[in-house]
């Protein structure tokens, strides 16, 4: 049951056909894991929060840095030095005390991972590095979830949604990581806030489509976004038959 | 010969394998991944596959930041 105050502050995604009542009542009963609480965490965070998703589980070891805040939108500047967790949690329970948030104040690795998973129907990957990505990744088609990964670096973004044993995989497309240190990050030749905001809101849509199951998502396609150039692009893709995750002969476990 | 590279038609020169595309645009190989004709090729086969007039080639970069 959704109470009066719910009703009104939903109203206006409840009028939408593809939503309605019970599509409000799968988004209350939805958890999401969102890994990052960075430049795409925080529009991604926000977006559910304020949508409405009834668990929020957020991934982040990091303390907020006076560098973060140009794109990293739930935190503030009195937030500097504060656990990250700690910073976004706060802002989300002003925006709707309605909704669970889950704090994981932990760096993800191979031993906590499955335990952080397990707990949610959709995660998505908004974090800052390669190593994590792919673990996130493997972990989600193993544990056959669907993630939606978004990135961003300069003025650019590319996004996909990815449902095990359906769509591609990351893999799919990136089978093995990048040499360390040849493939540039934020820190080294920067990020427009903006573009993390577009990308992070698109995380947030897609994981409410793979919620609500309605229209048509990005899984089979990759969206890349030049934000200098105003340029979006979705780009079919198929499953690679030797993927290295979900290819024939998987070597990933 | 006519390809679509990143959606748009290009002219390019014969003889082109997709890694010395990348070479001649000044694509660091490591920096992308290519999709050839709606399939991802392994790297290792980049400099043996052979553009053919009318392929379809999509460059996407490493992206990894948040």
């Amino acid at each position: 049951m959704i109470d009066e105050s719910d009703l009104l502050r939903y109203s206006r995604q409840i009028l939408l056909k593809d939503v309605g009542y019970e599509g409000q009542e799968k988004l209350l009963n939805s958890r999401v894991l969102v890994a990052g609480t960075g430049g795409l965490g925080s529009p991604v965070l926000y977006y559910l929060a304020a949508a409405g998703v009834g668990t929020l589980g957020i991934v982040d070891f990091d303390v907020v840095n006076m560098s973060n805040l140009h794109r990293q939108i739930l935190h503030f500047t009195d937030d500097v030095g504060k656990n990250k967790v700690d910073s976004a949690e706060e802002k989300l329970k002003k925006l709707n005390l309605g909704i669970n948030v889950i704090k994981h104040a932990v760096r993800l690795n191979e031993n906590n991972i499955e335990n952080i998973v397990g707990q949610y129907d959709v995660v998505i990957a908004a974090v800052d590095n390669f190593s994590t990505r792919y673990l996130i990744s493997d972990c989600c088609y193993l544990m056959n979830k669907p993630l939606v990964e978004g990135a961003v670096l300069g003025f650019e973004g590319i996004l996909m949604t990815i449902i095990p044993n359906k769509s591609p995989c990351y893999r799919c497309l990136y089978p093995i990581p990048p040499e360390p240190g040849k493939v540039p990050t934020c820190n080294d030749v920067g990020i427009i806030g903006m573009v993390a905001g577009t990308i992070g809101s698109l995380q947030a849509l897609e994981a409410i489509k793979v919620i609500l199951g309605i229209g048509k998502t990005l899984s089979g396609r990759i969206l890349t976004f030049d934000g200098l150039n105003l340029n979006f692009r979705t780009i079919d893709w198929k499953r690679k038959s030797n993927c290295p995750l979900c290819g024939k002969n998987q070597v990933k476990k | 010969m006519k390809v679509r590279i990143n959606g748009r038609e290009e002219i390019i020169d014969e003889e082109m394998t997709i890694l010395s595309l990348l070479n001649s645009k000044g694509i660091n190989p490591s920096m992308v991944v290519v999709e050839y004709n709606y399939e991802i090729p392994d790297k290792e086969k980049w400099d043996s596959i052979l553009i053919n007039g009318g392929d379809n080639i999509e460059i996407i970069k490493f992206i990894g930041g948040g």
